[in-house]
């Protein structure tokens, strides 16, 4: 337990100075700062696919309503970023709920309901690129500002770091406690064996719809927090990449563990960003193929993922049991 | 747990963790971010960074202004550099857009933050343009826009020229072309109809068609959009037939300026003139290639003048079709003259403002100074002409009008300068 | 507009619709199949049909000029493409649950796409004419060859896998598969190979229905996203089951596609037929014409 707190205590410490060791440069921090929002997505994804065992591919979708929302009303009612996050996330619960009520309702076999949450990222995008009052295909620029914390804007990147920092480790707390109480173990049992589960009682719509409104709020906000970091935003932001690219480090991570996913995801897209700058403009799209590559191996030959490994690993450096990651 | 000695000992190590890391992180502050910033005083290179799609659906035009800019640095830097600046040469740092906004915003983020260029010129798509500002225009780095939507100079942007004509400007210099043509052969447009993609250059450009039009009392009689990612404009040609023009003005971007072409084509689209006004598409070599002869007869409006008869601008074209295999239209010759008229600037700097010559604000006075109507710049511009007005644009632009015969590119308007008269009506 | 112009013009769309859903209909029936006969989600169909249309525009340019002769490479490879991805993947997937099906098979999404992105760019690719690019007048309507012909070869090739699957041995092995798996290897079919097969069969079609498609369109990175979402739309209004089923759904969503694109707006297209997919999961989870 100690080596635990002190394994977090550094990598806590490590994280909030990280800016600083990255010497204030805009760009680098810019790249950190977008890979810790995806991971943060993959993170909150645990509760809806790594829990509750539905392949949800809406993240895109509700990144993208929150980016939307976010800038919208900063854009043109001067509402401060703070309320756009929250504003955000509601609407994509709101709209979560829409999809997801009926779906667990009718009981639709999982292909049905990662198809519609698909469907969904390309329904809002051409619902917003006709809605010309709201988006439309002009891209809307929101107000510059060196640094404003009240309104959330800033062009120094490191506030945005450091709001993405926060949003991270609360959803990975959030996860955590989740696991381990109540909730998570219903998601888990539904899971493992839906029928038995609802047999013995366990109100399988109702957590699984909790799950889903929780992760597709954050999901939002992450989207709020990228809007106002480029200073812009537009309907291609509801991208069916973010969607994919979720479920595929979700997976490659374990859909079990809670360290698996994050973890894979910091280091893939980290590299996945290092051969975008190497060899990008060489053969483009070529680190994406590269990216496909890896995670066909990893579901055909490795389909538990990553977590294993990494929990073994853990295991083997003192932090914690073995049975606490068990799931 | 194990009695207080124990936990002292792990805050011990978790406050040492943290003063490690601390030093490392001042380590890091003090040897990259505060050397980076000085200025050195010497200059003894100029480095210019092109933010240009290199992939992803406008490569087409990516890749032509980047064998553009390669051609002219090569030059400007063989003929011994900038001489006010101690024959200082120019270096390229070329960033991938990737066609999108997002790409522009990040490759601008790279170029000013890690590769300290002194000046940005891109990023052809105006949209993404747009983005790149944020970045640049606090820390005053000029950006010389190859993008042609009014806005960019009309937003109080500081550290911003462009030098080809905009985009309302297109759209105007195609209606006008087109009532030239309609006048020739005693006929009057009245049934004009606009297509046009739903981007923010399409809407512009549309906009500065129509604007016209309504000018010279014309009403349009249809005005449809469709998304820049179409592959199927059966529906498109359809709404056009019902709305019986005699004359459809199009904005497309590349692949659509095809798949439009192609659409016309198939489904027997009869109509007496197709214009297209943007330089994108249409009319140009690439399109020709993919679409076949379904463009022909088509026109479009450009920024660049292939043809024009200057001794360097024939000398130039000769070289850039010996060298890349092909003629240079739009995106090549916003190139050529942006990036002569950038070294002249940089003379002028280099004389007014020797202490700090590659500064923001001396690079702006610079530019606004000039008035060029000989040399490699001007002789590559349409109009021969350039000089900034105070918002970044320049007083003298000019569009001309290419339209496609037996396969190939001709100029065709302004009236005088014409290497060929237009074919008229379509069959 | 006179009332008789907005009617032909509705009459127009409709009619470039029913040939629209003829071709979608040989492109939902290669996922029917497998879905059907081998329960397996292949959630890369889509991009199975955009890798058809690329290598028809291949073909195209490099032999055989005309994108209609191209089935005559397509097909083929297809089936071998077939063959080979069972062997590859699927063979393992059959007996995995189903969310290890959809994740498998997104993976060879992910593949698919990026390497039509890296090959191709991200710009729309088109073969060069047709023979068939011209259009005739039936009274006040425009048919456009090119649309008619896919539509009619498709039909065709419909109607030539519902004899197979009514008359041939194979085709009853299929059949009896969709309905029982475990009574028909009971009863000595080997299971493998009629797998491996009806994967073949399934992609063969694939390859079809791509190049037939390529005679009117153009192909991006993005088309399997497209056709996927639409494929299995199609799917789901049909039910599992029959041929029938299977086309009548097509041409419902054809019509309500060149409806939208042309009297709403093509953007809407979109919001319209994904709409009505969830529609119908919502009101009509069996479909119209489902057996199970």
């Amino acid at each position: 337990m100690e080596k635990n707190r002190i394994f977090t205590a550094i990598a806590g410490a490590a994280a909030a100075v990280f800016p600083l060791i990255l010497g204030l440069n805009e760009y680098y921090v810019f790249l950190v700062t977008l890979i810790m929002l995806y991971t943060t997505i993959v993170v909150a994804w645990q509760l809806i696919g790594g829990l509750g065992g539905q392949l949800d591919l809406g993240a895109g979708a509700y990144h993208g309503l929150g980016a939307i929302v976010t800038g919208y009303l900063m854009v043109y009612h001067g509402i401060s970023g703070w309320v756009g996050l929250f504003a955000g996330g509601l609407a994509a619960a709101g709209v979560a709920f829409i999809i997801g009520y009926p779906s667990f309702r009718f009981g639709l076999k999982e292909v049905w309901y990662a198809l519609s949450s698909l469907a969904l990222v390309l329904i809002l995008q051409k619902i917003f690129l006709l809605w010309t009052d709201v988006a439309g295909p002009l891209e809307r620029y929101i107000p510059y500002a060196a640094f404003d914390p009240i309104f959330m804007r800033s062009g120094y990147k490191t506030f945005y770091y450091y709001i993405t920092l926060a949003l991270f480790a609360a959803t990975l707390a959030l996860v955590y406690r989740i696991r381990k109480n109540k909730l998570g173990l219903y998601l888990q049992s539904i899971r493992d064996n839906e029928e038995a589960a609802e047999m013995l009682g366990v109100d399988v719509r109702k957590y699984k719809l909790i799950a889903l409104l929780v992760y597709s709020f954050i999901a939002a906000m992450t989207g709020g927090i990228y809007t106002s970091m480029v200073g812009f935003y537009h309907p291609t932001l509801f991208d069916s990449w973010i969607s994919i690219q979720t479920v595929t480090l979700s997976i490659a991570g374990g859909l079990g563990s809670l360290w698996g996913p994050p973890i894979t995801s910091l280091i893939l897209l980290t590299v996945q960003e290092y051969l975008r700058i190497t060899l990008g403009a060489v053969i483009i799209g070529l680190h994406q193929v590269i990216f496909g590559i890896i995670l066909i191996f990893i579901i055909l030959f490795r389909p538990e993922g990553l977590g294993p490994l990494l929990d073994t690993l853990s295991v083997r450096l003192g932090l914690g049991s073995k049975a606490s990651k068990e799931m | 747990m194990y009695g207080k000695s124990a936990v002292t000992k792990s805050t011990a190590i978790i406050v040492v963790a943290i003063i490690v890391i601390a030093a490392a992180a001042a380590v890091g502050v003090f040897t990259v971010v505060l050397p980076g910033a000085q200025q050195t005083p010497q200059v003894s290179e100029v480095r210019v960074g092109l933010v240009e799609p290199l992939s992803g659906s406008y490569a087409v035009f990516g890749n032509e202004a980047k064998q553009a800019a390669e051609l002219i640095a090569e030059e400007i830097n063989a003929a011994g550099g900038i001489k006010n600046l101690g024959g200082a040469k120019i270096k390229l740092f070329i960033e991938d857009s990737k066609s999108s906004a997002d790409g522009a915003r990040l490759a601008a983020e790279k170029l000013v933050n890690v590769d300290r260029v002194n000046v940005i010129i891109g990023a052809f798509i105006s949209a993404h343009t747009l983005t790149m500002l944020d970045v640049t225009e606090p820390k005053k780095i000029v950006v010389m826009a190859d993008a042609l939507v009014d806005y960019l100079t009309a937003r109080g942007f500081k550290y911003i020229v462009r030098l080809p004509p905009k985009a309302s400007v297109h759209g105007a210099t195609a209606v006008d072309f087109a009532v030239g043509v309609f006048k020739q052969n005693n006929l009057k447009i009245q049934r004009p109809v606009i297509v046009h993609f739903d981007g923010l250059f399409g809407e512009v450009t549309a906009d500065g068609i129509y604007t016209r039009l309504r000018d010279l009392g014309i009403k349009v009689v249809d005005r449809i959009k469709y998304p820049t990612d179409i592959t199927d404009m059966a529906p498109i040609i359809e709404r056009i037939k019902n709305a019986n023009p005699d004359i459809v003005f199009a904005v497309p971007y590349y692949a659509d300026s095809i798949i439009l072409a192609k659409a016309v084509k198939s489904l027997g689209l009869k109509v007496q003139f197709i214009a297209g006004a943007g330089g994108t598409g249409l009319a140009d070599p690439e399109t020709i290639k993919a679409a076949g002869d379904a463009t022909e007869l088509m026109t479009n409006t450009y920024s660049y003048d292939p043809f024009l008869p200057t001794p360097y601008n024939k000398q130039l074209v000769q070289k850039f079709q010996n060298k890349y295999g092909k003629l240079p239209t739009e995106a090549a010759g916003i190139i050529f003259y942006t990036l002569w008229t950038l070294k002249e600037a940089l003379e002028v700097s280099g004389k007014n403002s020797p202490s700090n010559p590659l500064d923001g604000d001396s690079l702006m006075s610079a530019l606004m100074s000039l008035d060029l109507s000989s040399g490699p710049a001007a002789e590559t511009y349409p109009s021969g002409r350039i000089r900034l007005a105070p918002n970044g644009d320049n007083i003298y632009a000019q569009a001309v009008v290419l339209q496609v015969q037996n396969g190939k590119p001709v100029l065709v308007y302004p009236f005088e300068k014409a290497t060929n008269p237009v074919i008229f009506p379509r069959p | 507009m006179v009332a008789t112009e907005v009617f032909t013009s509705f009459i127009q769309y409709v009619v470039l619709g029913l040939m629209l859903g003829g071709v979608y209909a040989l492109a939902a029936m290669g996922l029917a199949l497998l879905f059907g006969v081998a329960n397996l989600i292949n959630f890369a169909h889509g991009e199975y049909i955009m890798l058809a249309m690329y290598m028809t525009y291949v073909v195209s340019l490099g032999l055989l000029q005309d994108p209609v002769l191209s089935p005559i490479v397509t097909v083929p490879v297809f089936f071998i493409i077939g063959v080979l991805t069972y062997l590859g993947v699927f063979k393992r997937l059959v007996t995995a649950p189903p969310l290890s099906q959809i994740a498998a098979t997104v993976g060879i999404l992910v593949l698919l796409r990026n390497l039509a992105l890296t090959i191709w760019a991200a710009e729309p690719k088109a073969p060069p004419y047709t023979v068939f690019a011209t259009s005739v007048s039936l009274g006040p309507l425009t048919i456009p060859l090119d649309k008619l012909l896919a539509t009619v070869v498709s039909i065709a090739a419909l109607l030539v896998l519902y004899f197979f699957l009514e008359r041939s041995r194979l085709g009853v092995a299929m059949r009896a598969a969709a309905d029982d798996v475990e009574a028909i290897s009971l009863m000595g079919v080997d299971t493998g190979r009629l797998f491996l097969t009806t994967t073949g069969i399934s992609m063969a079609m694939v390859g079809l229905s791509g190049s037939l498609i390529m005679t009117f369109q153009a192909v991006t990175p993005t088309s399997g996203l497209l056709f996927g979402l639409l494929t299995w739309a199609i799917v789901a209004l049909a039910g599992l089951g029959t041929v029938r089923g299977i086309l009548v759904s097509a041409i419902i969503f054809g019509v309500v596609d060149s409806l939208a694109s042309g009297l709403w707006d093509p953007r809407g297209r979109e919001i319209v037929l994904y709409g009505l997919f969830i529609l119908i999961l919502w009101v009509r989870p069996k479909g119209l014409f489902g057996r199970r």
